[in-house]
């Protein structure tokens, strides 16, 4: 091919490159390099019709192999090197923090506006910690802050905020910016006298709320604010002022024929303030009445209660507040176990409880025996001495056995009881040392064997007690059967009906309370046996495997108790 | 004055109490609209000597039901009861407080007869009772004031001294005024004395009972309120 040809080929390819028709322009190209294959233009041509990045580059780098200096060749290389990178990222502006107060952009991470000296940062009211102003919340805790581009709003907010966490100072300065950006913004007075009576500054606290009731236009929040001011007073120790305030708002609540709880609950704080604790029980009370969910007057009710020495009626209410749960709830088990402090283990086990219980047997045979003989002493016979001696014993047994079973004549306790050091006191001759003591004594086998015994006795024990057990579970699984199928039938469910309306009745649910108050032992025993019935004596069968070798002894000498205590009485009284 | 007594309770409604305010209550008002055969429910001297130590039992716990005639002396024996047996019934439990009035009563009418065997009058009412009680009330709670109510003062409580409780009580039921002798001028025969020997017998009587038969947790409580004031002190 002459260069005529090529050049006429060239042109062609060009002029199909440009209009679109690629193929036919790879076509002549590929002729052209066939026959001239240093064909500069030809290459750099080809590059542009062909798809594929490597296949542009190759034909760049051939051009580049001609022409070491065609620019071209270099630029398009160079583009398709950017291309392999990814694309070019646009350029970031670093955002510009807005100064609160003059509106002025200032660094991100300036601590104060460049314009005007504004912090352009809070402390966190949760933590302390620094907070951005750009930021809505705290990054070390978590505290809700806000947007400050609410502007008054945000400085209002965040002094509340300060004031909750006990930082009135803070609060006061954050709501001067508020007044700074919204000189009219609502309620501002009202929040800020709080502060100041925080702070004790007493007068600017009245001042601050006389204007919030100046400012204010709501009639019910013109109450709330009067209701403020006097609970100021009260704080302030203005009493007399506080009384006319709080009785003014009394009286125009019974002429609106309203009730106010809130009023009611700061007359009682007013009343137990001055330490009238009648007149603030009746008001706590009042409160409690229109609003029974007020946990933490009931708890202050309750401590007056307590205070005047009606324990039952403060035991209850703390007991009721123990159900609500929380802290609240914890706060009253604290105060129930304070006021009625568990009977420990050692007194309800201790000697002289023993010796009590004896004694009131041995008093009542004594008194008996008196009125027996009368004046006739002398005429005491055996069977007297026998019968009083019947009593003491019995006594003993029966308190040992019904209240403190640590002191039961058992194999184990007298066991114990050689080694007190009492019992080492009243010994007339020392103890020999244990190395050179007979290593088991007769009395040591002796107690042993008595054990073995008790222990074996107590393992029958527990299978006649859980075929027992499992005989009334029988029996109360066919009863609740018979029950059920009484319950499903016309005159069972009329019956369900005519409960379940009683039940609904005021009166039978006082009967009830009453009945629970006044019988507490038994209410619970009928409780318990209720549960026993529904659980199909479940619990029983449970029960029924833990015979312990001390319940045994306790049977034991109950039973023997009684026995001698009847026998008492017969040999006293015949 | 009219002894009102203390409402504060700790450990439940004393319905024995109530129980036998309301058993005497009803014998009294009985008695008045007919009276009972004195034989068949009081104690008798010769009952002693009979053998009979159960029907002894019996009488002696009827006969302190039974008021005899007269209005000051079972209605201020009445009054005490309600106001005593409250207390002791709080610190003793419903059993606690049947076995003291028991006892008392058992033991005012032992010493009665031991004292006195020749006497032929029947014995009754509810005088070793309530001397019983106020021995058991003034061991249990330390002889603590009585609220009292004293004339004029009508708005308040006066906290009267057990002690003299106990010798006004003594006095009203005890000491007897012949209203006729003292109308014709004769003041010292007009009043004549009552046995008191069965009072003070049920009187120690109910000191000893009084902590026995006391609840353990009434006694726990004192120990541990005992240990916080030391604490405080």
């Amino acid at each position: 091919m002459d260069r005529g040809q090529i050049q006429l080929l060239l042109r062609e390819a060009v002029a199909s490159a440009r209009s679109g028709n690629r193929s036919w322009a790879q076509e002549c190209l590929g002729r052209i390099l066939k026959a001239d294959p240093y064909n500069e233009e030809a290459w750099l041509w080809m590059s542009t019709v062909l798809e594929t990045p490597a296949e542009k580059r190759f034909c760049l780098e051939k051009v580049l192999a001609v022409n070491p200096q065609n620019t071209q060749a270099q630029a398009g290389l160079l583009y398709l090197d950017q291309q392999s990178r990814g694309p070019i990222k646009p350029l970031v502006v670093p955002k510009r923090t807005l100064c609160p107060m003059c509106g002025e952009p200032n660094q991100p991470q300036a601590f104060q506006c460049a314009n005007c000296g504004q912090d352009l940062f809070v402390a966190c009211p949760s933590c302390g910690e620094r907070v951005d102003i750009d930021r809505p919340a705290c990054a070390a805790c978590g505290q809700e802050i806000g947007d400050v581009g609410t502007g008054a709003a945000y400085f209002f907010h965040l002094g509340e905020l300060y004031l909750q966490h006990g930082q009135a100072k803070r609060a006061l300065e954050t709501w001067d910016k508020t007044l700074f950006l919204n000189p009219d913004y609502p309620r501002v007075a009202e929040v800020a006298a709080e502060a100041f009576l925080a702070t004790g500054q007493r007068d600017l606290a009245i001042q601050s709320l006389e204007r919030a009731l100046e400012e204010s236009d709501d009639a019910e929040h013109k109450r709330e604010l009067r209701l403020k001011m006097a609970n100021f007073q009260r704080e302030l120790r203005q009493y007399d002022e506080a009384y006319a305030l709080y009785h003014q708002l009394l009286l125009e609540e019974k002429e609106r024929k309203e009730s106010w709880t809130e009023l009611y609950v700061e007359m009682g704080r007013f009343y137990q303030l001055r330490g009238n604790t009648d007149e603030a029980q009746n008001y706590y009370e009042m409160a409690l009445t229109l609003d029974g969910k007020r946990h933490e007057i009931r708890y202050e009710v309750a401590n007056i209660l307590d205070e005047k020495g009606f324990e039952l009626r403060a035991l209850s209410e703390f007991r009721m507040l123990r159900e609500v749960g929380g802290e609240i709830g914890e706060r009253a088990q604290a105060r129930i176990a304070e006021i009625r402090p568990p009977v420990t283990d050692t007194f309800r086990n201790r000697w002289q409880e023993t010796v009590r219980g004896t004694a009131r047997y041995a008093v009542a045979g004594v008194i008996l025996l008196a009125l027996a003989t009368g004046r006739n002493w002398m005429g005491l016979n055996l069977g007297d001495v026998l019968g009083l001696l019947a009593a003491v014993l019995g006594g003993y047994l029966v308190t040992a056995a019904t209240a403190t079973p640590r002191n039961l004549p058992t194999p184990a306790n007298l066991g114990r009881l050689g080694d007190s050091p009492a019992f080492a006191r009243m010994r007339l001759r020392p103890k020999k040392d244990a190395a050179a003591a007979p290593k088991s004594s007769a009395w040591s086998r002796f107690i042993a064997s008595q054990r073995r015994s008790a222990q074996q006795l107590a393992a029958k024990l527990r299978v006649v007690q859980l075929r027992v057990a499992q005989v009334l579970q029988r029996f109360l699984v066919d009863s609740g059967k018979r029950i059920d199928h009484f319950r499903r039938s016309p005159t069972g469910k009329k019956l369900s009906q005519f409960r379940a309306r009683l039940a609904k009745t005021r009166f039978f649910q006082a009967a009830g309370r009453l009945f629970g108050r006044v019988f507490p032992a038994q209410a619970g025993f009928l409780a318990h046996l209720s549960d026993l019935a529904r659980s199909g004596g479940k619990r029983l069968v449970a029960q029924a495997g833990e015979v312990q070798e001390t319940q045994l002894y306790r049977w034991i000498a109950a039973a023997l108790g009684m026995l001698l205590l009847l026998l008492a009485g017969r040999l006293i009284l015949t | 004055m009219i002894p009102i007594g203390d409402t504060r309770r700790r450990f439940g409604f004393p319905w024995m109490t109530v129980v036998l305010l309301v058993l005497g209550g009803v014998f009294f008002l009985y008695e008045r609209r007919a009276p009972l055969d004195r034989t068949a429910f009081s104690l008798l001297p010769w009952d002693l000597l009979a053998g009979q130590h159960l029907v002894l039992l019996r009488r002696a716990l009827t006969s302190v039901l039974v008021q005899g005639p007269g209005w000051l002396e079972p209605i201020v024996n009445l009054v005490y009861l309600g106001v005593l047996g409250s207390k002791v019934e709080d610190a003793c439990g419903p059993g606690g407080l049947f076995s003291i009035t028991l006892l008392s009563a058992i033991s005012g009418v032992t010493i009665k007869l031991a004292v006195h065997p020749e006497s032929q009058d029947p014995v009754h009412g509810l005088a070793g009772v309530v001397a019983g009680l106020f021995g058991a009330y003034m061991i249990l709670y330390a002889f603590r004031p009585i609220p009292t109510w004293v004339p004029p003062m009508v708005a308040r409580l006066t906290p009267v001294p057990v002690f003299l409780h106990l010798l006004y009580w003594a006095g009203l039921v005890f000491v007897n005024i012949d209203f006729g002798l003292l109308r014709a001028g004769k003041i010292r025969q007009c009043v004549s004395l009552e046995p008191t020997w069965p009072m003070v017998g049920a009187l120690v009587i109910g000191l000893i009972v009084g902590q026995l038969f006391a609840r353990r947790e009434f006694l726990w409580l004192q120990v541990v309120q005992a240990k916080r004031s030391a604490a405080r002190r």
